[in-house]
């Protein structure tokens, strides 16, 4: 079969008159999704009557979910939100043969839902060492409970998770601290297909609605883990019911550094909320005097995937939220608990603006020590006069970040598809970070990532002391002259998983020391320097 | 003989002269086939017969411009533009509306370049391009630049609210607090910007300084809205907006207005122009029904069934609206609607709404 080849370009630098340098950049990306193995559509069921779901759903995980210390990949499927064959339309699981090559395992593993998918996120949240799944669907989200060998079972109803409101992003994170994993689900609109509205587009064919349409933003829902296999919701108690929004993305992460973590939900066409955890099972929604509500021009965007990490190395979380086209992404940088709008400093502006963005994250996608961010697009209207066979397809987007916070595009050509919710991971263990992106109608993509600029890597896997991935814990290491942060987090994206192991590129650097754990209960352990091509695993002491 | 041959080659040549000269110059207009909308189809194809024979009128390719610009039809205004800056280097109109539409398709650095452009040569009082490209600049985060060019604006026009808040921005920016309150906290500015846009900024600094009470209380009274600065000629584009899809939007403005008398004499305009578009003759059905006219609702509702009986979204709006209507809750007629409930069933097995109106109507 012959290797498409995703992303090439040329680069041209340092060119004078006299004697132009011309240079070629190795591609970042092939798509291996065929030759691999990984062979899903998401599909969705449009029909002639646009029902919103179509157009905003979908994600994928990576996780291992067999042990066996290789990434699966796991798929949302959508289907037809009005079609009685729904059933025939079931979310499918790749198994890794450990070389980065799959297999279908759906049906061994029960984890083949039906429901019109929206969403997925991962955590052990029955501490029992493995990964389990929270699947958010237009009608009744799923618990999947893991045995540790790939095998799942539905304990949706026993566990008190099935929230009937349609579902978009959702995060495991553990609210107070007692070592278990509660739940946050942002759900976007209170919407079932009786309540779908025409919305004529500028083409004069009726087209997916805007958000606002329905003025029928949801509530999220907060659900505590009792720590016995249940959860008790406590979206009135915990106050997040205070406010509500057309909820699409999640981002966990410990914002002001008090030792409790915040939630940050990102929405659509509606101010953003920032619900800070006040330590007591309660949140107080912050967003507007923290600035991370509407950008510096003062208009709320439709926000859609977001993220934190530390992208300027102070040693605080910033945050970034991607939107619709004709909105810049925006970059909101920590400044201590509470954030500028970064975004024009960065070189985001101008990069994002063009696109529809849904799934992003930061990731060192080129092993060179700074994170980067891949985008994946695709309209929601049909813009007057367009002809494309996928009028809603838009190329995605490749940014390599640079030094001091900013960023800079990767031009690439490639295939053009509609993409929603994407999953990094090293799906082939070979140090670099692969991504995993979902099409709306279209075979998904396995972009295997090239190393293109050769840098090193170490790499660390953290372990709670059940033995499932420590999430939320920091990792602060010092790489060349730079204190650096990273985290380890399965959620942020759009509606999507990631793979929490630590892939840390460190650029020609030969290691990086004084590397300190800080555990999610506050508690902190230092260990031995990490080597070059090192690759470890740290577990929590009991 | 050589005389003669050298008469003719020079009469030749004042004759080719000639016809060049005074022959009509500039490029073909920019014409499309993608324009499918009956309104907007003939307004632009006159609109570009009339530059092709007029290709030197810088009225008549601005206006064609504008007109793709008002439709939405970005690229086809961007490559108008581009000619008429070609043409016309000197006008600052089109070199502005050339950086409004890159703009809008997202090319900020193309933008950037011709808003840069329309800066250079806007004449002596001429602010707007000044303060547009400051704001522009500070959005790609050159500070530096949007500096030069407020500057230029407030010497051009002085304090005018455009110049006030990018100079808050920019102290904003820059990281200083104070100044950015000390110009912002001016109450002609709060009460000429539009939406509470200076509270905001004002929440903002506050933040800075760590004043979080006097953040909170600014950012009670903002609204959650840039203002949207009117340059003098974005209005005009407002007049180029020509088309069924600017009646369309209009319908449905007035529709959410709940300004029954203006939708139904829009919906009665449209229907003059395009009677085939479905999604307009639902309305127009529904509008009736709203306005009390059932016969006249229900009767448009069968027709449009009656064209396309596996058309769903009419059906449930027709059974929806025979349910409620007394005459249609006999034995018979209700018999009528469920078959028409049971048909958009066997079309959409799972028709929620289909399901749920079926179980009303048999209990």
């Amino acid at each position: 079969m012959v290797k498409r080849i995703f992303v090439s370009f040329l680069f041209f630098a340092g060119c004078s008159e006299q004697q132009p340098q011309v240079f070629v950049e190795k591609a970042w990306f092939v798509n291996e999704a065929a030759e691999r193995g990984l062979d899903f559509v998401w599909e969705s069921g449009q029909g002639d009557f646009p029902y919103n779901p179509e157009i905003v759903s979908g994600g994928v995980a990576l996780l291992d979910v067999d042990g066996d210390d290789d990434l699966d990949i796991y798929m949302v499927q959508g289907g037809s939100v009005v079609n009685s064959k729904q059933k025939e339309y079931s979310n499918q699981l790749f198994i890794n043969d450990g070389t980065g090559n799959f297999t279908n395992g759906t049906l061994k593993s029960g984890a083949g839902d039906t429901h019109f998918g929206t969403g997925v996120s991962t955590g052990d949240y029955d501490n029992d060492g493995d990964v389990d799944l929270y699947i958010t669907n237009v009608e009744g989200n799923v618990l999947l409970q893991n045995d540790g060998k790939g095998h799942f079972k539905n304990v949706t109803t026993f566990a008190g998770v099935g929230e009937t409101r349609w579902g978009a992003s959702s995060a495991f994170f553990d609210m107070d601290n007692d070592g278990d994993l509660d739940l946050y689900v942002a759900n976007y609109i209170d919407w079932t297909p009786a309540t779908e509205r025409e919305c004529p587009a500028q083409t004069g064919l009726l087209d997916y609605c805007h958000p606002q349409s329905y003025r029928a933003p949801a509530k999220d829902t907060l659900y505590r883990n009792n720590g016995d296999g249940t959860f008790a919701n406590v979206s009135e108690q915990s106050g997040i019911h205070a406010v509500w929004g057309n909820g699409l993305g999640v981002v966990v992460g410990d914002v002001n550094e008090d030792g409790f973590l915040d939630v940050f939900v990102a929405n659509d066409e509606m101010n953003n909320q920032l619900w800070l955890n006040q330590g007591d099972g309660t949140f107080i929604d912050d967003a507007i005097v923290s600035g991370v509500a509407v950008d510096a021009n003062g208009e709320p965007k439709a926000g859609m995937g977001t993220d934190f990490a530390d992208v300027n190395d102070d040693g605080l979380l910033d945050l970034i939220v991607v939107n619709l086209s004709g909105e810049t992404d925006s970059l909101f940088i920590n400044k201590g608990g509470w954030f500028t709008d970064g975004t024009p400093k960065s070189g985001l502006s101008s990069i994002s603006r063009p696109y529809t963005r849904f799934g992003t994250g930061f990731r060192d996608l080129n092993n060179d020590g700074f994170l980067d961010l891949y985008m994946s697009n695709g309209k929601v209207q049909i813009p007057v006069g367009e002809t494309a066979d996928d009028p809603y397809a838009e190329q995605n987007v490749l940014i390599k970040g640079l030094p001091n916070g900013r960023f800079q595009e990767v031009p690439f050509v490639g295939p053009v598809h509609t993409s929603r919710g994407i999953a990094y991971g090293d799906v082939n263990s070979d140090g670099s970070m692969d991504i995993v992106v979902l099409n709306r109608d279209a075979p998904a993509y396995l972009l295997i990532n090239q190393n293109p600029e050769g840098g090193g890597f170490v790499i660390l896997r953290l372990r709670n002391e059940h033995g499932s991935p420590a999430q939320d814990a920091v990792v602060r290491f010092t790489l060349n002259d730079r204190r650096v942060r990273r985290e380890v987090r399965s959620g942020g994206g759009y509606c999507s998983a990631q793979d929490p192991a630590l892939h840390i590129g460190i650029g020609n650097a030969s290691s990086i020391s004084e590397v300190e754990i800080t555990w999610s209960d506050g508690s902190k352990q230092r260990i031995e320097d990490l080597r070059l091509g090192d690759a470890r695993t740290v577990r929590k002491s009991p | 003989m050589f005389q003669k041959i050298f008469l003719v080659c020079c009469l030749s040549l004042l004759a080719i002269s000639a016809v060049v000269i005074f022959m009509p110059s500039g490029p073909k207009a920019i014409r499309t086939t993608v324009i499918t909308d009956p309104l907007l189809k003939p307004v632009v194809q006159q609109m570009a017969d009339a530059v092709d024979e007029d290709p030197k009128s810088q009225k008549l390719r601005m206006e064609l411009g504008m007109t793709y610009e008002g439709a939405g039809l970005n690229e086809l205004a961007e490559q108008t533009y581009a000619q008429y800056v070609e043409l016309f280097p000197g006008q600052v109109i089109g070199w502005y509306r050339l950086a409004v539409v890159r703009h809008n398709q997202g090319k900020m650095k193309e933008a950037i370049t011709a808003l840069a452009k329309a800066a250079e040569i806007a004449p002596a009082r001429m602010d707007a391009p000044h303060w547009q490209l400051a704001f522009w600049y500070i959005d790609v985060g050159d500070i530096v630049k949007a500096k030069v060019q407020i500057d230029i604006a407030d010497i051009k026009q002085p304090n005018t609210m455009q110049v006030l808040i990018a100079k808050g921005r920019i102290a904003l920016e820059e990281n200083k607090p104070l100044v950015a309150i000390d110009l912002l906290n001016n109450e002609k500015l709060i009460r000429e910007v539009p939406d509470g846009y200076v509270y905001q900024l004002l929440g903002r600094a506050y933040r800075v300084m760590g004043d979080q009470e006097r953040s909170r209380a600014a950012w009670a009274k903002a609204g959650q809205k840039k203002p949207n600065w009117a340059d003098p000629w974005t209005r005009n584009v407002v007049n180029h907006v020509v088309g069924l899809n600017a009646l369309r939007q209009e319908i449905m403005k007035n529709m959410q207005a709940n300004n029954l008398a203006k939708v139904r004499q829009l919906i009665d305009e449209y229907i003059s122009y395009d009677n085939t578009n479905r999604v307009v003759r639902r309305i127009d059905a529904s509008w009736h029904a709203k306005q009390g006219e059932l016969a006249l609702a229900v009767s448009k509702f069968n027709a449009l069934m009656k064209e396309q009986a596996s058309d769903t979204i009419t059906a449930i709006l027709l059974a929806k609206l025979r349910m409620k209507i007394v005459q249609f809750q006999t034995a018979e007629e209700i018999e009528v609607t469920q078959k028409m409930l049971e048909n958009v069933l066997s079309i959409t097995p799972d028709h929620v709404v289909a399901q749920q109106l079926l179980n009303e109507l048999q209990r």
